[in-house]
This record gives structure tokens, sequence and C-alpha cells, in this order.
């Protein structure tokens, strides 16, 4: 373990060489970072994972089932299990999606499912990403290189490999695939996720486009090249979110989308991973309802918690919100990367006030949670000290033939010893994660 | 609808939706399509089973012209459509982002009463009834996009205005509704209103108009808001400034063809186009 | 891969221009310097006539630290690093990380010169890495088709650069062949009236330089 901290600046340029670098906006420029990389790994015994492995698939085969439903019979709503309108008033709900089955009716391909872990051990699930989760890459090509750099800590210990990722990417992709080749739509090199794409479609040997070389005509989809032959399309791993898809579905003013690529998809002549409509199911309110879903669609319980959360819809649990408001942190349902996050505790009386006013005005808005004491995971300081920082683990869940946890993750810590978030965008790093062999 | 460019265009998309269908209370016969320059287009169906047309033209071209005409056959029957299964109805139930009332529309509907009448039905008619003395038809004050409670607070606008402030309603009521568009007979642009489902049969409401759908109106699309109804939608590159022009006609057919005793056969074409 | 678009083409051909000009006016920079030294303090304008770029540096001290290094000069040869990363960074599916990196050390390369005690000397480095990067090209790329697309630019760039630097009719006529080859092979369009004229240009002993340079411009068709 000391030689890959002896070597954390080696891994850092190194990481640096290969461009692994997130864009970001700042003052209106585009300005590449990268994302700082702490060497001391997240270390997951094998049986730990066994059952992270067992809860990430109850829950994400779960979820596509809910997806399948929601946009289908709808009888989790008609038997009362969820509210019409968490589901149905949800901003990711997609009426166009509605009565439309993908290719082997699969919603959620890649699942990016974050965790955390408290002080007694237990692990919680605080989010589902269903839609474009990000991140994988990153701690492939660190591994890559701490390989490199260290090896006797890697012949040691049994780490699992996990730079099996682009193989089951592309297995999932050539699954779902329709009759063609597999692409990457990327909004293009401004997109904060740029590094990504590129990386993937090098390793997955996917064709990376910004959608300019990709037209519909009549309910297929082809890619163009320079002499104007056509190649047909047969899954579109698309990093582009949904609104942005296809301007003549879905946001009209969007410039990246296809026109009309949602109706190939319509006809089942394109997969689309992962599915349009998706963020029905990974909003912070649906959130609370995933272990009833669980308990509906597969008659089990689910193996891992969530944080415990409670609905200001209920009128209970509105009781509840008010009388414990400052030992809770509120959720905007509808914003994301660590945004719309509030802590009771940390507010003014008169910002309170505010909060409290509009939370029993808009109760459908938020979800409170109780406050997880994190288990603070050591990085490296500045100075090369050890130091405990706040850390999540995005677990990445991979859905072709089966639904498969892939071996490693993203830890994700903050570099602010006060703050909770811990997001590449809000100045985070990130760590490589090991599951043991045994 | 026609359009002409300053400029030539190319890689040009669009998608139409303005097809009338069958209903219990409509047939229609001899439609006709006609994209002027455009071989292949494929008509399809939304989810929400309204059929829409779509496709592209690739090569420069400078005008863009399309043609829809048909017969319709109305006042068949006074419901629009019988569903066996209301459920299905459920995403019609829920306010989308147009609909959601706000503080001065909730206020407004606690003021209604309606706890008063029992049945949707009653329900819906006297909210059609009602809005008239709050809201009146002023033409260019609501926007494309407006909300049902922006419409509401400002007094008045357009038919598209009306239907979302009784969408609102209804859905606050938990009754089903959808917003439709269409057109009526003398009127030379499209035209929207509501229909409600009143235990299992959907009716149509024209709260601009004040009256119940009859034999005058043509339907050809239905939504949760008018965002899901909308007529065309285009994308092209090339930097052609677009002149373009749309009209409907709706004319009536004097003699009567049908055996239901029923009304009037209408024969329309609509032009229509924006992009 | 089998199939390249117009943009992405474009881009191969680009990163080809790109990496050649900073290859070469690093080479004519290093040897202008070396004049400034003791035989013509003044000769930093002379090159900057030759290449086509506005004297904007007034001193010769001020061109040796600007030309190089000022990214805000839209002719320096930073800038021309930058606009090759922006043409690899978007095409790594096709050229691979591990050449792209070498894009990446360059830049470093010129970064660290400008703060280090000898910028001159220290930016034999970012040739180093150029040439890695080429090595790369030809031993990573399996795909023929890219790598000639990529050489294409090259063979374009290293010509107008000669034409513009007057080296010897040898070395233009060199030049052209090269990149007459990898045009043969790359695949585009390209129009064959013109490398006939160019052909009968390049056969008299005298040419006009700028009138060749005009024609090239002409020649790839999009």
């Amino acid at each position: 373990m000391d030689d890959l901290i002896r070597n954390s600046e080696t891994i850092n340029q190194l990481l640096a060489r290969y461009g692994v670098k997130f864009g970001i906006y700042k003052n209106g420029e585009f300005k590449e970072q990268l994302f700082p990389f702490d060497p001391i790994p997240r270390v997951i015994e094998n049986g730990e994972f066994r059952y992270l492995e067992k809860g990430l698939k109850q829950r994400v085969d779960a979820l596509n089932c809910f997806l399948s439903d929601i946009y289908g019979k709808k009888q989790i709503v008609k038997d009362g299990v969820i509210p019409e309108e968490f589901v149905f008033s949800a901003k990711g709900f997609l009426a166009p999606c509605d009565g439309v089955t993908p290719p082997k009716n699969i919603y959620s391909h890649i699942s990016g499912i974050d965790l955390v872990q408290s002080k007694d051990d237990s692990w919680y699930v605080l989010e589902d990403n269903l839609r474009v989760p990000s991140g994988a890459s990153y701690p492939m090509i660190a591994r890559e290189l701490q390989r490199r750099s260290a090896p006797d800590v890697f012949s040691d210990n049994s780490v699992l490999d996990n730079r099996n990722y682009a193989e089951w990417l592309k297995e999932v992709m050539d699954y779902v695939n329709t009759g063609g080749i597999n692409v990457i739509l990327s909004p293009g090199r401004y997109n904060a996720a740029f590094f990504e794409h590129s990386y993937f479609a090098e390793k997955t040997g996917a064709v990376l486009t910004t959608g300019k070389d990709i037209v519909c005509e009549g309910d297929t989809l082809y890619y163009i090249d320079y002499n104007g032959r056509k190649q047909r399309v047969g899954a579109v791993y698309r990093r582009i979110s949904d609104e942005y898809l296809d301007p003549m579905t879905f946001y009209e003013e969007s410039l990246i989308g296809i026109p009309h690529i949602f109706e190939a998809y319509r006809k089942g002549n394109v997969a689309l991973l992962n599915a349009p409509g998706n963020g029905a199911a990974d909003d912070k309110g649906i959130y609370y309802f995933v272990p009833k879903m669980i308990r509906y669609y597969l008659g089990e319980d689910a193996v891992l918690m969530n944080a415990p959360t409670y609905l200001p819809y209920y009128e209970k649990d509105m009781n509840y919100v008010l009388s414990h408001f400052d030992d809770l942190v509120i959720k905007d349902v509808a914003e994301a990367g660590g945004y719309g996050v509030v802590f009771g505790s940390s507010l003014t009386a008169e910002k309170k006030a505010d909060f409290i006013a509009l939370l029993k005005s808009k109760p459908r808005r938020f979800i409170a949670q109780e406050v997880i004491d994190f288990y603070d995971l050591d990085i490296l300081n500045e100075s090369g000290e050890r130091t405990a920082r706040k850390a999540d683990l995005r677990a990445f869940v991979l859905t072709g033939s089966t639904t498969k946890v892939w071996p490693s993750g993203l830890t994700r810590f903050s570099r602010n010893p006060d703050s909770f978030i811990v997001n590449s965008s809000q100045g985070g790093g990130f760590k490589d994660t090991w599951v043991l062999s045994r | 609808m026609t359009a002409e460019y300053s400029e030539a265009v190319h890689q040009h998309s669009f998608s139409i939706r303005f097809f009338p269908q069958h209903s219990q209370r409509q047939k229609i016969t001899d439609l006709n399509i006609e994209i002027d320059g455009c071989q292949s287009f494929v008509v399809t169906d939304d989810s929400f089973q309204n059929k829409k047309c779509y496709g592209r033209i690739a090569e420069p071209h400078r005008n863009f012209a399309l043609h829809i005409r048909g017969k319709a056959e109305t006042g068949l029957a006074i419901y629009e459509e019988y569903t066996d299964y209301p459920f299905s109805a459920i995403l019609f139930k829920t306010q989308t982002d147009l609909t959601k009332p706000g503080k001065n529309l909730l206020n407004y509907h606690q003021a209604l009463g309606l706890h008063k009448w029992e049945g949707s039905y009653d329900k819906a008619l006297y909210i059609m009834r009602a809005i008239p003395d709050v809201f009146s038809y002023h033409p260019g004050t609501t926007e494309v996009h407006e909300t049902a409670e922006n419409a509401f607070t400002l007094g008045k606008g357009v038919c598209q205005d009306y239907a979302h402030i009784m969408l609102s309603l209804l859905r606050e009521e938990h009754i089903p509704a959808r917003y439709v568009v269409g057109m009526m007979l003398g009127e030379g642009a499209s035209h929207a209103w509501v229909e409600a489902l009143c235990g299992n049969y959907w009716y149509g409401f024209d709260p601009t108009n004040n009256q119940l759908v009859n034999d005058e109106y043509i339907r050809v699309s239905c939504g949760r808001d008018s965002d899901d109804c909308s007529i065309i939608r285009g994308r092209f590159y090339g930097c052609g400034i677009q002149q373009q022009n749309e009209s409907v006609i709706v004319e009536e057919i004097k003699e009567r063809i049908d055996s239901y005793g029923s009304d009037n056969c209408v024969h329309w074409s609509a032009d229509r186009r924006n992009t | 891969m089998g199939i390249i678009t117009i943009d992405k083409s474009d881009h191969l051909f680009w990163l080809g221009r790109y990496t050649e000009r900073v290859h070469t006016t690093l080479k004519y920079f290093l040897k202008t310097a070396d004049l400034m030294i003791d035989s013509d303090p003044d000769s930093y304008a002379v090159f900057c006539q030759k290449i086509g770029i506005a004297d904007v540096y007034g001193s010769s001290e001020n061109f040796k630290q600007h030309y190089p290094f000022d990214e805000n000069d839209s002719n320096s040869i930073i800038t021309s690093l930058h606009r090759a990363y922006d043409n690899a960074i978007v095409m790594r599916d096709y050229i691979g990380t591990e050449t792209m990196a070498y894009i990446q050390l360059a830049t470093d390369d010129i970064k660290n010169a400008e703060q280090s005690n000898s910028m001159i000397a220290a930016l034999i480095f970012v040739i180093d890495h150029i040439l890695a990067f080429w090595g790369c090209v030809n031993d990573m790329i399996d795909d023929e088709q890219i790598r000639n697309i990529i050489k294409l630019g090259q063979g374009m760039e290293r010509l107008d650069l000669y034409l513009s630097l007057d080296n010897s009719v040898d070395d233009i006529k060199r030049a052209y062949q090269r990149m007459k080859g990898f045009l043969k092979k790359s695949g585009l369009r390209y129009d064959e009236s013109i490398l006939y004229t160019i052909d009968n240009m390049l056969s008299e002993s005298e040419f006009d330089h700028d009138n060749v340079k005009k024609l090239l411009r002409n020649l790839i068709m999009q």
C-alpha cells in the first residue's frame, strides 16, 4: 500500500498525460480540469461485495420492471402502491414513451447506484442514476496505471480486475443491438464527461459521434461517411439527456439531437441506452418507493436500505419533518449533482422560515432524509498526510442478457473537510475501488 | 401550408400532426396528404394515438408545401369516444407544467364550489359555463407556451388558454381530461378544446365558445396539454429567411349522404406550417 | 473502423497539418534564434515575412518570448499545438489514447520550456514528442486510411511551409511527391486537374511558389 502512496504523484501525472479530465465552465469559459485522484483505494471485502451485488441486482431489476410497468400497463399505480402524481407528474416521465417497448424490454442498461457507508458499517442507497450515469472510465484507467506503478501491491492483494468494464459495455450494446453498428452519441468535446465518451468509444470499438453524421431515413437510423455511404445503426449509447435527444419529439430548440431518432426507436429499429423516459424511476420522489417496488415486483424484501426518507406529501411525514427539521437534509426532487440539497441545521432562522413556507406550499417537490453519519475514508492531503473525508460509492450495474454488478465502482470524496458533497463538478476527487477476490 | 425560404435550405426534417381520425363522433374519408418535394414520408402514431407524419428532405430546396385534404362526417354521436377501461386515462388525470394551478387558480377552484355537483359531466359543464365570466377572448395577450395559471391571472387569451384553464380545474377534481386540437366550421385557423372522461365516455367541451362539441367540430389530435399536440415541427440547415402561409378551410357539403340521420358532412382542407 | 465521416476526415487532416506546423516552424524558430545571436538580430522579421504572419513582436527578445509561448497570439507555436490537441481529442476512438498522449506531452513540454532557465534548449523536447506522436501514428493505428489522412495533412502542411520558407526545389519536389502519395491513398476526393497543373509547373526550373500554394488550397474537394 505504501508503494501506491509513494507513486501517487506519478499516477496523477500519468492521468494528465492520458487526458483524464473533465470539462467545466467557469465564468463562462470552458476549462479542462484534472479529476484529482487519491491513491488510497476503497477496499471492499469479497463477502461484503457479494452482499452489495445481491442488493444492487435486485434493485436494478425492480427498477427495470417499474419502468416497463409505468410505460405499459401501470399496474403498480392501479394497485395503489405508488400515487399517480409521483409517477405521471414527474419531470422524468415522458409521455411520448408511453406504450413503447425498448429492444429486449430493457430500460436501464447502465445504472449508477450511489451508496454510502455509515459509521456502523451499514450501506445505504442514496440515489439511483438511470439516465446517463458517468464515471466508470476513471477507476478503469486509474487501475491500469496503478498496476504499472505498483505491481507488487496487486500481486500481494487479490484485487478483482476492473478493466473489463468496456467489454461488459460492449456485450450490453451487442445484446440489445437491432442490427447495425454501435455508436456512442456525445454532446461533444465541451461536455464535462467527454473524456469518458471518447475513451469508451476507443475501448468498445463503437463509433463516437455528435449526431451530425447520423440521419434517420424512414424509420431506420444510418451513419453516413464522407462519400455518402450509409451504414445502419443498431444501438446508440447516448450520453446526451432525454430532452436533447430528438428535437422533433422532445426539446424543440435542441441543436445536438438527431431528428426522428425517437421514431426509429419507437418502431424497434434501434436500441437506445439508456432508454428515454428513465427519469421517471430515478427522481428523488420515486426513490422513497423503491423498497416497495422490490416487494411488489419481485416478492422479496429489499436487501439494501434506503437512507430513512420522509415524503412531506404525506401528512404524517410532513409533521415529522417539521418537528425534526434541524436533524434532516432536505432535497429538491428535481435537482441533481449535489445541487438543491439543504441541511436543516445550516439555515438561519429567517431562511428556515422561508424554506418551511416553500416546503408547505410545494410538498411534492421535496424529500427529507435523516443525515447519515458517514464512515469517512482516508485521503492524502496536500502535505502527504492521511486525513479523513466524506466519500460515496457509485456502483455500476449493467443489464444485458443478465444483470451484473461491476466489481469496482467510482469512489468520490469531498476535498473540503466540512462538505458532504462529493461531485466532481463541485471540486471532489476520486479513488479506485477494490473488490477483493477472497 | 406553404413556406418559402430566401435561400435554399437542406437537411430539412419535419414532423406534422394534423390528421383527423375516426372516432365515435366523426368519420374520416378521402384523407390525402401531399408534400411537395418529398416522395417518401412515414405515417405513424404517437403515444396518444394521434396520426403523425414525418420525413426529411436532404436536397437543397427553397419551397416547402404541404396539403392535407379529406372529408369528415360529424355528429355521429354526442360523445367522442367510449372506453371500457377508464383506468387507461390515468395519464390525463395528473397536471402538467402547463396546467398546474398556482395560487390564483387554486383560489378560483375553491370558490367554484364544485362539490355541489356530483357527476363528472355536471362538474365539467359547470366549469365550462363559469370560465367566460372570468376570462375573455383576446389574441396576442398570451405566449405560445403560456401556463394556465398565468393566462388565468391575465384574464384573457386564446382558445389554448381557455382549454388549459379548464383542464387544470378538471384535474383538480381528479377528472381525467385531455387537450384537443381540431377545426371548426367557418374558421380560418385551428381550434382547441377539452375532453373530459365522464364514466366510460369522453365528452367534448369548448370553453372558448361556451358550448358542447357538436357537428361543427372536426377533431384532429389530443394530448395532456398543447405541448403534446404541436401541429408541426421542423429543423433545417441554411440561412434562408422563412416566409410562410397557412390556412385551414372547412366547407360544409350540403347534401345529406349518411344514413344515421345525422347532420353534416364537412369537407375540409388544412394547409399548415411553421418551422 | 471502415467508415469515416466528413467531419472526422477533417479532424484527422488538420491534426496532421497542425502537428507538422508545430514541428517545422519550431525547427525554423530554432534556426532563426541561432542567427539572432550574432549574425543577424533582426532575422525574426524575415522569418515572419516568409511564413506570412504579421510582425507584431517589435524586437528579437519579444519574438523569442512570444512566438513559441504566447497563447493569445494566434500565430504562435503553442496555439498550433492547441489546435492539434483540439483535433486530436475528438478523435480518441480513431487514433487511440496512447497516441494522443504525445500531443498532451508536447503541450506540457512547451509550458515547461517557458518556465525553464534555458527556454530555447528546452523546446527540443517538444520536437521529440511530436516525432513520438508520428511514430505512434505509424505504429499503433491499424487503419491505413486513417493513417493516410493524417499523413496527407502533414504532407500538405510541410509542402506549404517549404514553399513559403524557400526551401530548395529538391526539398519541395520531394515534399510534393510524398503528399501526392498520401492523397491517392487517403480516399478523399480531389481535383485531378490541379495535380496535373502542379506537375507541369514543378517540371520547370523556376516556378511561382505562391501560385502553387493557391492551387493546393483547392486540391481537396469537400
